[in-house]
């Protein structure tokens, strides 16, 4: 059999420490949380679970299904059930038969059923069951021991249960108080299983232990990815001398960097990548997880011949590939683990959005620039707000009321000392093209005058203790109450309260804002709910908690659109998340602080995000707490203009800082920041198109566009913007050169302000100022810029069009544009959209229509075309649409090989061809 | 500039284009200057004519962005956007304001000159009370001279007195611890002559291991010789040469003693005998404690003496001397008072109230506002509070810094600072903007930003001449 190194057991003999501060330890350490502290200490030589080959039931062609058996346990009756699925995807479930209670299998997360594919068994013996499905994966389910091995393009890419870690702990009776137990098995009173303590909080813990534990191992990868949030690496660290990564939705205060605590949202989503492929495994499971990550070797040496050619490089002269071992632990519910065998970054994101679903377009304005403050104080504070932005010429598309806005943290209503009419305000703003957004949280005043309360009290529509009273707990408002959104009436009721008539004072221009939805309980157990309050269906906290945040923005997403009768596209921001909330809400990265470190680490832990789906996401500008210099502020701007969502916010205690506050010269810096966003908004919304379609998001690693460029598969000081602008943000105080890596061989990359070129596979020292943002284009790629100015998006949506053409060796490059009404959903309903292809090939550029039954009025034209890398002034540059001819002006320079066209002409909605000779 | 069939020049001087560049909708130059009929550039100026009303420059980047921004709509003609023309309200709505901000000022600026006018006779008052007290300050300085010398003459035999009176306590004093140490020392050698041979011999004091300075070894016969300097020694050479080496370290052993009669300080020859007739507590207790001292703490008991009262004589200087301080200290006072009164006034002086004084009213005047949760009150160049109004404690907003308004004139704003610190916050300041009005009244108060307060304050201070001027003449040209 296999041996393997187990680094891991080594360190979990020494005594892990850490830096303590008061804030962490109102925070749970794996060794706290007593489930984490069983299962991290679970190695045993060899495995006691088995799989039952003769059991194996062909359910329907895809679903195979087997017992799972424990031979230390025989009245332990496990089954096992393997799901081929499309998109090279593998779903194996394990789950009780007939437990002492049901175990909770988390809903509302996949779109729906996932699709079966046809399995072919290529093999099947006494102890072996292979069988291979859809395009390239291959699986074999060992019997004894139990362990699934999978391949992707018959390369071997992940093991489970090859470490022996799968531990399922059984619902079982409690033993008796008289001390005898009721299993003859001393481990069922290990302690920390009926009941437990943290700090003054006490956890009943009334159905007894039910965690589960496994190992899934990715053999030849380093670098794994993925299972935010965390404020940390975006190639995740081993976890040897730390916490394991903790999945735990929480509030936590003034959040430290670099380490693995749990933040406000969870995805127990993980990718692993190497040169030959990327591969992911979703546990789709929302009680509180733990994961260990462990960089290894594994010693090939004994692995059966079948296996060691399948690693797609040859292991080194001591038989050894690397590998990285992951150790999963949750405290509750089933398995329930997704195996997507890519083989492309392309591929996954397309493999774990067919499941989960991909963030639909959002409505233009909100990818535009957001103001936000804790908080503008009164409609005058916002009109003021409004003009500044006008005196100053900076674009805005939204300013944000946080919560001082509400009576007294009573959601849906106003202070209406302070916004006496909240409408004309709204309207106000709309003059501009300009939207509001207002907080709602979701802790409900405990007051019977408040009609919110007084309504879902009398209907018992909140989250009750485990005695069965309604769980009260403190938050803004002082002493509040929780909706229970897993039942299905209230979550309708919910998103009721945002009709017109419910919110009164809200108007078609009003969007929301969802905070605190871990949700945050300030006198709770680590800042939230107790594990023991009873939902919907008599499912503890414990089962269902990282759950709670997305049925809030869900049923809020509901809400908006309910309210313009499925017409306009809602936006919701959203601070807690779970896997499948990139269909219905942005997200942040909450409370951040206004330091460098902070600025550096957004970048990481967007990346976390997109990888995993949510794709429209952003930091606070600025950082969320103290004060940032101007310095600091400018360089953020040019940062979060080139991330998905781009909004300034601060906390109540800081100054100030609005765009003009800092100096004539920081106006202008960040004026020019947030004027670049806008005029790249036409790529911007393409590319969040083309996330709604492929599940590819807007912001992505380096790997994701150079899959074979070892060098990037750790990068996260730079990121791709789509596969057209590779991005450096500058994140350092004092700092005039950076040292940027360009990828890609034989690819070439353009400054997007002075066209100069680097070569891929090299890096390159850039001197910076506090005008520069060091961002290229890619070679080959073309793309639709606006450079027109306009005060918001949405005045710019029939504006011209400039193309920038930036060639690569063999020049040639290739682009899209997708334009829409950018606020309906008319896109889907009316194929009201224009969504062209651009190619430039042989001396010519053709715009053809990617999707011919779209169709969408517009004015707008082609006013430029820039071609970047053209080695000659062309002696003729012709244009040709239907039967219209042209001869545009053109000028060329020589130094920089840049061609501009002239005012080109055609409609963007037409054919063209632009001959160069 | 723009002329027809010429080639333009883009007014920077970067590009020379054709005539027929200008306006197509595209930008040609870097200073936005070809395009100022549309939206192409994204620093261009399009200029509203505005009929009715004034013309204006607007960024070109507002035209056809279906905003309307030119009261005359022009800059949406090529849109769908309908804008009325609003030139003519505008014009009479500027108008009707513009009338009655010159109203407002013109009532404003006669009451300021009344605060002006004011504040010259204010000013002049003030310079009269100062030279007044000034005067007086002259006079009393010259009254405290006088006393200072009397104070003077008067404390020559007092002291004199006082250190004859002190001269003779030291002397009674060094005999009672002459006294006091031949009792010690005989006490002491009564004590070590066990065999009562009126000889301390080496055998007698070796006994007292406590005078073994090395204290490692035995205390040797040796060590014992070289502090009595011979086998044994009488009193008297006890007294010379013992007694000072061992009276430190020296213990008694433990056998009983017969208490030695205490010294008291009736048994010291004394030559005053107010001792024994003071009613001084202090020398009453002494007595009482006396007698549970045993003699060798008696030094302690001496040193906590006091000296004996001055005898009549010297009270009777003392009382002379006491009486020309008092005066001198009543004298002194009046300086300082008047010192202060001239520096308060001189303070007022100073005050910074506006070029001609405009502000001069607001010297030693408080000013509410009365918000939902709290009353704001200023103190004019002093200080600025929030008041709750549901209890608790006034908290400082901050102290007077200094006007802080635009170049053009500084008074039109200032500053308190150094308030109390919020948590995790700056330290609480305010900042007050004028305008005119008829009464002094603040109108607005507001935390933009937390703990930096704003406050808005209408006085007749800050009405302008300027502005109540009726300027028919520039009305008609610019409509």
């Amino acid at each position: 059999m296999i041996r393997f190194i187990h680094l891991i057991s080594l360190i979990l003999l020494l005594n892990i420490s850490f830096i303590e501060n008061v804030d962490r330890n109102n925070f749970k350490t794996c060794e706290q949380s007593a489930f984490c502290r069983r299962q991290r200490k679970y190695k045993p030589d060899t495995t006691p679970y088995e799989v039952d080959l003769s059991s194996m039931k062909t359910i329907t062609n895809g679903h195979l299904q087997f017992s799972l058996l424990n031979t230390l346990k025989s009245h332990v009756k496990l089954q096992l059930d393997l799901y081929t699925l499309q998109h090279n995807s593998l779903r194996v479930k394990i789950n009780e038969i007939n437990p002492v209670r049901k175990r909770y299998e988390v809903e509302r997360v996949l779109v729906s059923e996932p699709k079966l594919v046809n399995v072919n068994i290529t093999k099947s013996d006494n102890n072996q069951i292979e069988g291979r499905f859809d395009k390239t994966a291959r699986f074999i389910l060992n019997a004894k021991p139990f362990r699934l091995d999978l391949f992707t393009n018959d390369i071997f890419v992940m093991s489970v249960n090859s470490k022996n870690m799968f531990n399922f702990e059984h619902y079982r009776k409690k033993p008796a108080s008289d001390g005898a137990p009721a299993e003859n098995n001393a481990e069922d009173n290990e302690d920390g299983m009926w009941e437990e303590t943290f700090k003054s909080h006490h956890d009943s813990k009334p159905h007894g232990p039910s965690s589960i534990g496994i190992d899934v191992n990715f053999l030849n990868f380093e670098n794994v990815y993925g299972i935010p949030e965390h404020a940390d690496a975006f190639s995740l660290r081993s976890t040897h001398d730390t916490d394991p990564y903790r999945l735990f939705n929480l509030d936590i205060f003034e959040y430290d960097i670099k380490n693995p605590m749990a933040l406000y949202g969870a995805i127990p989503y993980m990718l692993a990548h190497n040169e030959h492929a990327t591969v992911g495994f979703f546990w789709l499971n929302a009680a509180e997880g733990w994961i260990d990550v462990s960089n290894d070797k594994l010693n090939t040496k004994n692995l059966f011949s079948t296996i060691t050619s399948f690693f797609g490089t040859k292991s080194n002269e001591n038989n050894e590939v690397p590998e990285v071992t992951t150790h999963w632990m949750f405290e509750s519910g089933i398995f329930d683990g997704f195996f997507f065998m890519g083989p492309t970054p392309n591929d996954i994101f397309k493999q774990y959005t067919a499941l989960t679903g991909a963030t639909p377009t959002p409505p233009l304005w909100s990818i535009a620039y957001h103001q936000c403050r804790w908080n503008y104080n009164d409609e005058d504070d916002v009109r003021g707000v409004n003009n500044g932005f006008e005196q100053h010429q900076i674009p805005v598309d939204v300013i944000w009321l946080d919560i001082e806005h509400t009576n007294g943290k009573r959601y849906f209503t106003w202070d209406t000392s302070k916004f006496p009419n909240p409408e004309k305000m709204q309207d106000d703003l709309a003059v501009y093209g300009r939207k509001m957004i207002t907080i709602s949280d979701p802790h409900i005043k405990k007051d019977d005058g408040y009609q919110v309360y007084a309504d879902a009290k009398s209907r018992g529509y909140f989250v009750k203790s485990k005695d069965g009273s309604d769980y009260e707990g403190w938050c803004w408002p002082g002493s509040s109450m929780w909706l229970d959104y897993f039942n299905p009436e209230i979550y309708k009721w919910y998103s009721q309260r945002y009709s017109y008539d419910n919110y009164k004072g809200s108007t078609p221009n009003l969007f929301i804002w969802n905070d605190m939805n871990e949700p945050s309980v300030f006198n709770g157990p680590e800042v939230t709910f107790p594990k023991d309050v009873v939902h919907y269906g008599g499912w503890e906290n414990r089962d269902v908690h990282n759950l709670y945040g997305m049925l809030q923005h869900m049923a809020t997403f509901d809400g908006l659109l309910e309210r313009s009768n499925g017409n306009i596209r809602p936006f919701i921001l959203t601070r807690s998340f779970f896997a499948g909330s990139q269909r219905t809400s942005a997200v942040w990265t909450g409370d951040n602080a206004a330091q460098w470190s902070h600025l550096k680490i957004a970048v990481p832990m967007l990346l976390s995000l997109s990888v995993t789906g949510i794709g429209f996401i952003g930091a606070d500008v600025g950082g969320f707490f103290f004060n940032p210099d101007a310095k600091l502020l400018v360089r953020w701007y040019q940062a979060a203009a080139f991330q998905p969502f781009f909004r300034e916010h601060a906390h109540i205690d800081t100054a100030r800082r609005e765009p003009w506050l800092f100096g004539d010269d920081n106006t202008r810096l960040i004026r020019q920041a947030i004027e670049q966003r806008y005029s790249y908004l036409p790529f911007w919304y393409t590319l969040f198109y083309r996330q709604e379609k492929h599940g590819v998001p807007p912001m992505l690693p380096l790997w994701a566009n150079f899959p074979r460029d070892t060098n990037t598969f750790k990068t996260e000081d730079s990121y791709m913007v789509g596969n057209g602008l590779l991005v450096y943000p500058v994140t350092e105080a004092d700092i005039n050169q950076v040292s940027v890596y360009f990828p890609g061989q034989n690819t070439v990359w353009y400054d997007i302000r002075t066209f100069t070129q680097h070569n891929g596979s090299e890096t390159a020292l850039i001197n910076v100022d506090m005008e520069s943002i060091p961002i290229y284009q890619c070679g080959g790629t073309i793309i639709p810029q606006r450079l027109r100015k306009r005060r918001a998006s949405m005045l710019a949506i029939h504006d011209p069009i400039t193309l920038v053409v930036a060639l690569d060796r063999n020049h040639e490059a290739e682009g899209e544009l997708y334009l829409d009404d950018g606020q309906t959903y008319d896109y889907r309903q009316k194929h009201a959209f224009i969504h062209r292809r651009f190619t430039f090939k042989n001396n010519e550029l053709k715009s053809i229509s990617l999707d011919s039954s779209a169709k969408f009025e517009t004015d707008a034209w082609i006013e430029r075309i820039v071609i970047v890398g053209y080695p000659k002034n062309p002696s003729r540059v012709e244009i040709n649409s239907g039967d219209k001819q042209a001869i545009p002006i053109h000028s060329y320079q020589d130094g920089s090989q840049v061609l501009i066209i002239r005012r080109p002409g055609p409609a963007v909605t037409t054919d063209w061809t632009l001959t160069l000779s | 500039m723009y002329i027809p069939s010429k080639p333009f020049t883009c007014l920077d001087g970067s590009l020379t284009i054709p005539y027929e560049f200008v306006n197509d909708d595209y930008c040609d130059c870097k200073d936005g200057t070809d395009e100022p009929g549309t939206s192409a550039c994204p620093n261009g100026r399009f200029f509203c004519e505005n009929k009715g009303y004034v013309g204006s420059l607007i960024p070109s980047h507002f035209v056809g962005d279906g905003v309307c921004d030119c009261c005359d709509g022009s800059d949406e003609y090529e849109t769908k956007t309908v804008c009325n023309n609003t030139c003519f309200e505008l014009a009479q709505k500027t108008q009707a304001e513009r009338e009655a901000q010159r109203v407002l000022h013109e009532a404003g600026v006669a009451k300021k000159k009344e605060i002006i006018s004011k504040s010259i006779a204010i000013k002049s008052e003030r310079q009269t009370h100062i030279d007044e007290l000034e005067r007086d300050l002259q006079s009393v300085e010259n009254e405290l001279k006088e006393k200072e010398e009397l104070k003077r003459q008067a404390e020559i035999p007092e002291n004199q007195a006082k250190e004859k009176h002190q001269k003779l306590w030291d002397e009674q004093r060094a005999v009672r611890e002459t006294i006091i140490r031949n009792y010690q020392i005989r006490d002491m050698f009564a004590d070590l002559d066990t065999n009562g041979d009126s000889l301390v011999s080496i055998d007698e004091l070796q006994k007292h291991t406590e005078l073994d300075l090395d204290n490692e070894n035995e205390f040797t016969i040796e060590e014992v010789r070289t502090i009595l300097g011979s086998d044994s020694v009488t009193l008297d050479e006890f007294n010379t040469t013992v007694f000072d080496q061992i009276s430190n370290s020296y213990k008694r052993l433990p056998k009983p003693t017969t208490p030695i009669p205490e010294p008291t300080l009736d048994s010291i020859a004394t030559p005053s005998s107010s001792v024994e007739t003071s009613t001084d507590e202090k020398n009453m207790e002494s007595h009482d404690e006396t007698p549970i001292a045993t003699s060798l703490e008696h030094e302690k008991h001496i040193h906590d003496d006091t000296p004996p009262e001055f005898d009549d004589e010297t009270k009777q200087l003392i009382a002379i001397a006491d009486q020309t301080r008092t005066e001198f200290d009543q004298v002194q006072g009046k300086v300082l008072d008047i010192k202060r009164q001239i520096e308060d006034l001189k303070k007022q002086v100073n005050i910074d109230v506006g070029v001609q004084g405009e502000y001069s009213a607001f010297i030693d005047q408080c000013f509410d506002y009365e918000e939902r949760e709290y009353t704001y009150r200023v103190c004019m160049f002093k200080d600025a509070k929030q008041i709750p109004k549901g209890g608790g404690g006034d908290v400082a907003i901050g102290f007077w810094d200094a006007w802080t308004g635009p170049i053009e004139n500084k008074y039109l704003r200032m500053k308190y600072v150094n308030g109390a610190t919020c948590w995790n916050g700056p330290a609480r300041s305010l900042t007050v903007t004028f305008r005119c009005g008829i009464e002094h009244k603040i109108i607005d108060v507001r935390e933009p930003s937390r703990c930096e307060y704003a406050m808005i304050f209408e006085t007749p201070s800050a009405c302008d001449e300027k502005m109540a001027v009726t300027s028919s003449h520039s009305t008609h040209t610019e409509f």
